[in-house]
C-alpha cells in the first residue's frame, strides 16, 4: 500500500494523458505537467476540424463509388434524401468498399429515379417545394 | 469487418492510365488526371494510404488553351537574387518544353500535399505518340478526355465545304480568304523584347 494513496492516483491519471509523448515527457510526472495541458487545449480545437475531415473522407469515397457507376455524389445523395433512404455518410462509405454490388444497386436506384422523374416531364418542376418556402400564390390564397 | 470472402486485392494493386492529351485543356486535364494519381477515383481512398495510381500522358504537344491564354498566362520564375525575377507567356513555355504546362498544371493541383513529390514522379508526360515499350505495356485502363476534339476546316474536304447551304452573298470586298495565309503574330505586349518572336 502506499504511503498516500490519493498522490498516488493523482499521478496514475496524469500518466494516462501523456503515455503517448516523447522522451521523459512521457514518465517523470513534473516535466509532463506542461505538455498534458497543453495538449488537452489542443484536443478541444481539433475536435471540430477532426470532425470535417473524417466528414470529407467519408464525402471522397462515396463520389468515388458513385463515378465507377455514373452517378453524381450530389445526385445520389439527393436521390437518397429524397426518397427516405436512411443511411448516413458512414455506412454509404463502408458498403462502398466493403458490399460493392450492394451500393452498385443503390446507384443503379438513383439513376433509375432519374430517369423516371425525366420521363414524367420536367425533373425539376415536379419535385414538391421543401418545406419552410412561401411562395407569393401562398400568401395570396391565404389573404 | 474485412472477411476473406471480400477481401479485394486489385483494389490495392497500382494500375497505369493513359490519357491522350489531344486538343485538351491542359487546367481541366489536370483536374482530372490528379484524381487518378492521389487515388480518388477508390472508395478505399485515404489521404495517407499511399493508393494512387500511374498515369501515362502523350500528345502533350497538342493540348489546347481557350481564349488568349497561349499569350496572356504566364508561368513565373524567382531565383531569389535581387532583380531575378522573371515570367514567360504560356506558348513560350511551350516551345522551349511542350510537356511543362501540362506538368505544372498538375504541380499546381496537388498544392499543400505532403506526398507531392512521390504523386508526380508517377506522371509520365510525353509530347508526342511515341511512348517507350516498357512504360506501354504497363497500361491497363484508359481516362476519358474533358472535351470532345473539334472538327478543324481543313478536315472538311472542298465538295462538304461547297455543298453547306449558304443563306446570304459575301460582300466583294470581304476578306475570306485569311485562313489560307501565313499568319502574322501580334508582338507579345507582355513579354520584353529580347524575348520576342521574330
Amino acid at each position: 500500500m502506499p504511503k498516500n494513496p490519493t498522490r498516488e492516483w493523482k499521478r496514475v491519471m496524469q500518466r494516462r494523458l501523456s503515455w503517448h509523448f516523447r522522451n521523459r515527457k512521457r514518465n517523470c510526472y513534473r516535466l509532463s505537467l506542461c505538455p498534458v495541458k497543453k495538449s488537452l487545449r489542443f484536443s478541444t480545437t481539433v475536435r471540430p476540424i477532426r470532425r470535417r475531415n473524417i466528414n470529407h473522407l467519408f464525402a471522397n469515397r462515396i463520389a468515388a463509388g458513385c463515378a465507377q457507376h455514373g452517378v453524381q455524389y450530389s445526385s445520389f445523395m439527393r436521390a437518397l434524401y429524397e426518397s427516405n433512404v436512411l443511411l448516413n455518410k458512414k455506412m454509404l462509405a463502408q458498403l462502398s468498399i466493403y458490399e460493392p454490388r450492394s451500393f452498385q444497386s443503390l446507384c443503379e436506384f438513383a439513376k433509375k429515379r432519374h430517369t423516371e422523374l425525366v420521363q414524367k416531364g420536367l425533373a425539376t418542376a415536379l419535385d414538391p417545394p421543401p418545406s419552410g418556402i412561401i411562395t407569393r400564390d401562398m400568401i395570396k390564397k391565404s389573404i | 469487418m474485412a472477411h476473406n470472402r471480400v477481401m479485394q486485392w486489385a483494389v490495392l494493386a497500382r494500375t497505369w492510365w493513359i490519357y491522350d492529351a489531344n486538343q485538351q485543356c491542359p487546367f481541366r486535364s489536370a483536374y482530372r488526371l490528379t484524381t487518378y494519381l492521389q487515388g480518388l477515383h477508390k472508395p478505399v481512398y485515404h489521404r495517407h494510404g499511399d493508393v494512387g495510381d500511374h498515369v501515362v500522358v502523350f500528345n502533350t504537344r497538342h493540348i489546347a488553351m481557350r481564349g488568349e491564354f497561349w499569350r496572356t498566362y504566364k508561368h513565373f520564375h524567382h531565383t531569389r537574387f535581387a532583380g531575378g525575377f522573371s515570367r514567360a507567356s504560356a506558348y513560350r513555355v511551350h516551345e522551349e518544353d511542350p510537356t511543362r504546362i501540362l506538368e505544372r498544371a498538375c504541380h499546381n493541383r496537388l498544392s499543400g500535399l505532403d506526398n507531392k513529390r512521390t504523386l508526380m514522379k508517377r506522371l509520365h508526360l510525353f509530347p508526342d505518340e511515341e511512348i517507350p515499350e516498357e512504360i506501354l505495356e504497363n497500361v491497363t485502363g484508359q481516362i476519358q478526355q474533358v472535351q470532345a476534339i473539334p472538327k478543324k476546316l481543313e478536315d472538311y474536304s472542298q465538295r462538304e465545304i461547297d455543298s453547306f447551304p449558304r443563306l446570304f452573298k459575301m460582300p466583294e470586298d470581304y476578306d475570306i480568304e485569311s485562313y489560307k495565309r501565313e499568319n502574322r503574330l501580334e508582338p507579345d505586349q507582355h513579354t520584353s523584347k529580347a524575348w520576342r518572336l521574330k
